[in-house]
């Protein structure tokens, strides 16, 4: 998974609430603080990546930050 | 005498003389049953009932392992010799509600192990109407026919010596409208969820003089939309059960419970509960106190008389971070959007909430739909934790063997 697929993730969440798209993400954006992601959003992020990249990443404590995301679903767990 | 058809079912025909014929130079039957065949089934059952012995019923679609929790005592499809004493059809036909016989069945499985349930035949035939005027009625049997509502349908048309029409295999709305005009069906039986199927159509039938629903919850813009369609027909809503057969009937979607009845059905927390004599025999069955708690949800209407309205299966509610969702109510505001012709909400499971509540849209091509309009649409209609976050559109929707919206 890259950035830029995880920001298309984040922005079809971001798009069906009714928010505007963002920009950009980096390494170090937090879900919840910076994007505002309650624990719905969250759930739905979850799903469309466990949907896509076969990968829940929530299943092993709650991360939060786009690096931890990435790790998770890149390193398969 | 005429030789009436008793079932057409695809290109074959099973009339009075045919059930005749067989009768007299067959001599076995099968007390554990498993077959496709509509024809077979009905053979069997009949046999069964005329010579008062006990027949189970097993689900074609069930897999060898459900078979084999089934509990069976006697091998599947294994034939047993038994002598008939030959009647003329009509006669065999009516006497089938003074059977003796034990009529074995089983729920439908999906929530897990099939549950085995055994109904005495004259109990469970002797509220069929058998008058004259019902033996002119073509029955549209949409049912499988393993389960409950098969069964009271196929002995409703049985007893009254009426015909039946086999449509539960029709998938296309266009082909049950011409079954509908062919064979001049005029009783049909089917879960609301068949009946959304036809749906959107222009279609409208004078014949059909009675439209029943049951196995799942009813809405009233479905029943006014088939009131629409069928001009003529008395349109009635059942709730049944496996274990108890046919319960109440109603004109819409609300249940009156008669006086003779009130002191067998109680409602805890919301829950319908049921005396176990209602009930055929189970070991499957759990009883609180000689209550049968059945994990129907109702609403109810007044105290007195009782009326009550169906709300959801106790295992259908979902639950998205402690709120409670019933899928029921999502789906009849999903209906509201124009351009939708079926939906099917759903759970799936994540870590975060536990559930998220999902859904799979059928639309009807009359409007431009995406994700996005039907999340902003449902966000004034239904609480925020209810709107589905997973849309899909999809060419059909998943239904159980018995007809019903598949929920997992």
């Amino acid at each position: 998974m890259t950035i830029n697929n995880l920001k298309d993730i984040i922005n079809i969440v971001m798009s069906n609430a009714g928010l505007q798209a963002i920009g950009n993400i980096s390494e170090s954006t937090s879900l919840r603080t910076d994007l505002g992601f309650d624990s719905l959003k969250l759930a739905e992020l979850t799903v469309r990546i466990e949907d896509q990249f076969g990968v829940d990443i929530f299943s092993e404590g709650i991360v939060d930050r786009v690096e931890e995301i990435l790790n998770t679903v890149n390193s398969g767990k | 005498m005429e030789n009436r058809i008793l079932l057409f079912d695809q290109k074959t025909r099973f009339s009075l003389l045919d059930l005749e014929k067989s009768l007299s130079t067959e001599s076995f039957y099968y007390p554990v049953y498993q077959t496709n065949d509509l024809t077979d089934l009905i053979l069997n059952l009949i046999k069964a009932l005329h010579t008062n012995n006990e027949v189970c019923l097993v689900d074609p679609h069930f897999t060898l392992e459900e078979v084999k929790n089934c509990g069976l005592e006697v091998s599947l499809n294994k034939k047993v010799e038994i002598d008939f004493n030959f009647q003329k059809a009509e006669i065999i036909l009516s006497n089938l509600p003074l059977a003796l016989s034990e009529i074995t069945i089983f729920t439908s499985g999906t929530t897990g192990i099939p549950k085995k349930i055994t109904h005495h035949a004259n109990k469970l035939l002797k509220t069929l109407k058998t008058t004259d005027e019902m033996s002119s009625k073509v029955w549209g049997m949409t049912y499988n026919p393993t389960h409950m509502a098969g069964l009271q349908v196929i002995f409703q048309a049985l007893c009254s010596r009426s015909t039946l029409v086999n449509l539960y295999l029709f998938k296309e709305k266009e082909k049950i409208f011409k079954a509908i005009e062919d064979y001049g069906i005029n009783m049909i039986s089917a879960t609301p969820t068949f009946y959304r199927m036809l749906m959107p159509t222009n279609y409208t039938n004078d014949n059909v003089k009675q439209v029943t629903l049951g196995g799942e919850r009813s809405d009233l813009h479905l029943i006014n939309r088939l009131k629409q369609i069928f001009k003529n027909a008395r349109v009635r809503n059942i709730y049944a059960t496996t274990e108890s057969g046919s319960l109440f009937s109603a004109e819409n979607d609300i249940f009156t419970v008669s006086s003779d009845k009130s002191n067998d059905i109680k409602i805890v927390n919301k829950e319908l509960f049921l005396k176990a004599y209602l009930l055929g025999y189970s070991t499957d069955i759990e009883l609180q106190d000689s209550w049968y708690k059945t994990g129907d949800v109702v609403e109810v209407i007044s105290e007195n008389p009782l009326q009550f309205r169906f709300v959801s299966r106790i295992s259908s509610i979902i639950n998205v971070g402690g709120n409670k969702v019933d899928p029921f109510e999502v789906e009849e505001a999903i209906r509201e959007i124009p351009g939708i012709k079926e939906s099917r909400v759903f759970a799936k499971k994540n870590s975060v909430t536990g559930n998220l509540v999902c859904c799979d849209i059928i639309i009807d091509g009359s409007t431009e739909l995406n994700e996005k309009h039907i999340i902003q649409f449902l966000q004034d209609k239904i609480a925020n934790y209810k709107i589905p976050r997973i849309i899909k559109f999809v060419e059909s929707i998943e239904v159980t063997r018995t007809g019903k919206i598949k929920r997992n």
